[in-house]
């Protein structure tokens, strides 16, 4: 499993330069540069001729590009364009915002999904069923950054039971991360739902009932037992992206993480910074991904064995 | 194998009858409700069984024999599956009646089932031990450790090695997930056993080796055993009793001997002729023509009558009841009417369907 482990580490590489090459066209594609936010009345030609010179705008975009992943390759994220600051120490100092966000985000719609889906799934085609389908498609179908302003609208502004902005107090995560997990607990509860659905067919659970298995018992153990595969597939892809920040929700509650300053960076022009954010934020999706790779073979032994070579599964004891 | 199993089944041998009925089936009658309209699965059967004996459902695919196994653990999918009427007593417990949390302490520890397709019938993610130890914890009052000590000794009994129980469903063959289902279900050994097809999944040389498995463990055990199976040598072979069932009704009933040497029933008949044997060795084998009868359009007489090579008249519209052959035999044939008037021995008065001597 180490070997699978390191082989999709390793194929990070093509894909860091795939999307730095992407992240990096599309910096110089953009109207403006860096430069065009420096620029006063006051400048020379020659001054001007010197600030494109300093961040070498005046070569083409692919010698900057390997200049970039040259210094990359020795563990260099640059320096911020605007701040100066490494980007290394900016990602370093934002990002714990954006993790916690996530994990309470991931928890609310984690521990809210997984039995509403199981609810609704052991009530199938019942009025409650619908209720439970009627609340899903609300919540999957409207976008995080309008439940997001509501409620700031309302909470905030009106109420004002909740701060509007980040200001290190628990009352903060309140309204960001219920906004971000509303969308999640749709998703994952509709995932939930179809895989005990499918499960709840199996032979093996009327094998488990003729055994006396209480029915309680039935469902959490021997039917979410076998439909975890695509739930945790689709909290997997939910932590991959609010790790690598939510930007729109980080926008609208000023939440300093760094899916707000990648949009920071890329409104500034801040290649450098846009760039490191993207492949920071790229190998730790990559992880989460992998880690749920690994997380598959725990729960399915089916899995496991297509890792484990065939001469050490014997090895396990007892 | 554990002493203490043993030791325990010779108590309670001890403190029973040998010829107790431990299971007795009453007008049971099972509906499927599918788009509105009512299928009856089985339609009116009885039967009962002593303790140690076994009895052998035989019949076609679809004749009601699964439904018929699953409603005696009250196990039957509702929905669609509902049991209308009937009465069910295992040990003295009316499976009818009861609550979940008392069949779940009778599922399992008194009667158990031995399911048809070893390879759904495994909990994938689970090892094997665990699902042999879960019923042993459900039931017993015992440790972790000792469940899976249990669940060891099972797995040895059925004739896989003790320390395999950590190994999952797909590291097994088919024969070997077999023999673990079967492990399951002895798992608390339980006093009638119902075995659904228990071989169909297998190859022949498996299927003889797990046959010859269960006898053992019924002799050892004293366990009754509900054998469910289309396969007629298998019923020769194990079963006490016969009970044929078509269409979801017992079309003939009796001891395996009477059935075997004496088939009252067309379609019993008819199962006969289409099994090969020595005496009919190198001849071309008959075949029941036609397929089952579908349930939602049941003829108005004899179910079997439109498949039957020596229908009569009124076999196509009066449903025969049931005949009573001797103590030990009842079939739902016209057919006895008919050869009991050939010999004298019945005298008809009126219509067939009011009259016969036989007729009970």
């Amino acid at each position: 499993m180490l070997r699978y482990s390191a082989i999709r580490i390793l194929l990070l590489i093509p894909i860091i330069i795939c999307v730095t090459f992407i992240i990096y066209w599309l910096v110089d594609m953009a109207p403006g540069t860096i430069v065009d936010t420096m620029i006063n009345e006051d400048m020379t030609e020659e001054d001007i001729a010197a600030l494109y010179a300093k961040y070498d705008l005046d070569k083409p975009m692919i010698v900057r590009y390997g200049k970039y992943m040259w210094n990359l390759l020795h563990g260099d994220l640059g320096a911020s364009q605007v701040t100066g600051l490494s980007v290394w120490s900016q990602f370093a100092s934002r990002w714990p915002n954006t993790l916690w966000l996530a994990l309470f985000s991931i928890l609310l719609g984690t521990v809210v999904a997984i039995p509403l889906g199981i609810f609704a799934a052991k009530h199938a085609g019942s009025l409650w069923d619908n209720l439970t389908t009627a609340f899903t498609m609300i919540g999957i179908s409207m976008p995080s950054f309008w439940l997001g302003l509501m409620l700031l609208i309302w909470f905030a502004g009106n109420l004002k039971i909740f701060p509007a902005a980040y200001d290190g107090t628990w009352k903060s995560f309140v309204l960001p991360v219920f906004a971000n997990g509303f969308a999640m607990i749709a998703g994952i509860c509709r995932q939930t739902r179809s895989a005990i659905l499918e499960v709840s067919r199996a032979d093996f659970l009327r094998t488990a009932r003729a055994k006396g298995v209480p029915e309680r018992q039935v469902t959490y153990r021997h039917e979410l037992g076998n439909a975890w595969i695509p739930i945790i597939t689709q909290i997997g892809a939910l932590i991959g992206i609010t790790l690598g920040g939510s930007a729109v929700i980080e926008a609208v509650y000023s939440w300093p993480g760094v899916g707000y300053m990648l949009v920071e960076a890329i409104q500034r022009r801040d290649s450098v910074l846009a760039c490191g954010t993207v492949i920071l934020t790229c190998i730790i999706h990559a992880i989460v991904l992998l880690a749920v790779d690994l997380i598959y073979a725990a729960v399915d032994p089916r899995i496991k064995s297509a890792y484990i070579g065939k001469k050490k599964r014997r090895k396990v004891t007892a | 194998m554990s002493n203490d199993i043993e030791n325990k089944t010779a108590v309670a041998a001890a403190e029973e009858k040998d010829d107790e009925v431990i299971l007795e089936v009453k007008d049971l009658v099972v509906q499927y409700v599918v788009k509105k309209q009512v299928v009856e699965a089985v339609n009116g059967i009885s039967f009962q069984l002593k303790k140690g004996k076994a009895i052998g459902l035989v019949g076609e695919t679809g004749a009601g024999k699964t439904t018929t196994a699953l409603a005696l653990l009250n196990l039957v999918p509702d929905p669609p599956g509902i049991i209308k009427s009937g009465k069910i007593t295992v040990c003295g417990n009316d499976m009818l009646s009861l609550g979940p949390a008392q069949l779940e302490k009778i599922r399992g520890k008194d009667i158990s089932m031995i399911f048809q397709d070893p390879m759904t019938s495994l909990n994938p993610v689970m090892s094997v031990g665990e699902q042999i130890a879960e019923s042993v914890r459900l039931h017993e009052n015992v440790g972790k450790h000792e469940a899976i000590q249990r669940a060891m000794e099972m797995l040895e009994l059925v004739g896989i090695p003790g320390e395999r129980a950590i190994d999952y469903p797909h590291q097994f063959s088919g024969g070997m997930k077999q023999r673990v289902v079967i492990a399951i279900a002895l798992a608390c050994n339980p006093r009638i056993l119902i075995a659904d097809e228990p071989t169909t999944a297998l190859d022949v040389t498996i299927q003889a080796q797990v046959l010859s498995m269960m006898n053992d463990l019924k002799v050892k055990f004293n366990t009754a055993l509900v054998m469910i199976t289309h396969d007629l040598g298998v019923v020769a072979q194990m079963c006490d009793e016969v009970v044929v069932m078509y269409a979801g009704s017992i079309c003939e009933q009796g001891t395996a001997d009477e059935i075997f040497y004496n088939p009252r029933h067309e379609y019993t008949k008819g199962l006969m002729r289409s099994i090969p044997t020595a005496a009919n060795n190198g001849q071309r084998l008959e075949p029941i023509t036609g397929t089952p009868i579908d349930l939602l359009n049941m003829p108005k007489g004899c179910p079997f009558a439109p498949r039957c090579e020596n229908a009569m008249k009124v076999c196509l519209t009066q449903r025969p009841e049931k005949m009573i052959i001797n103590d030990d035999h009842h079939a739902t044939c016209w057919m006895n009417v008919k050869l009991g008037v050939e010999d004298g021995s019945i005298s008809l008065e009126k219509a067939p369907a009011e009259g016969g001597e036989t007729h009970e």
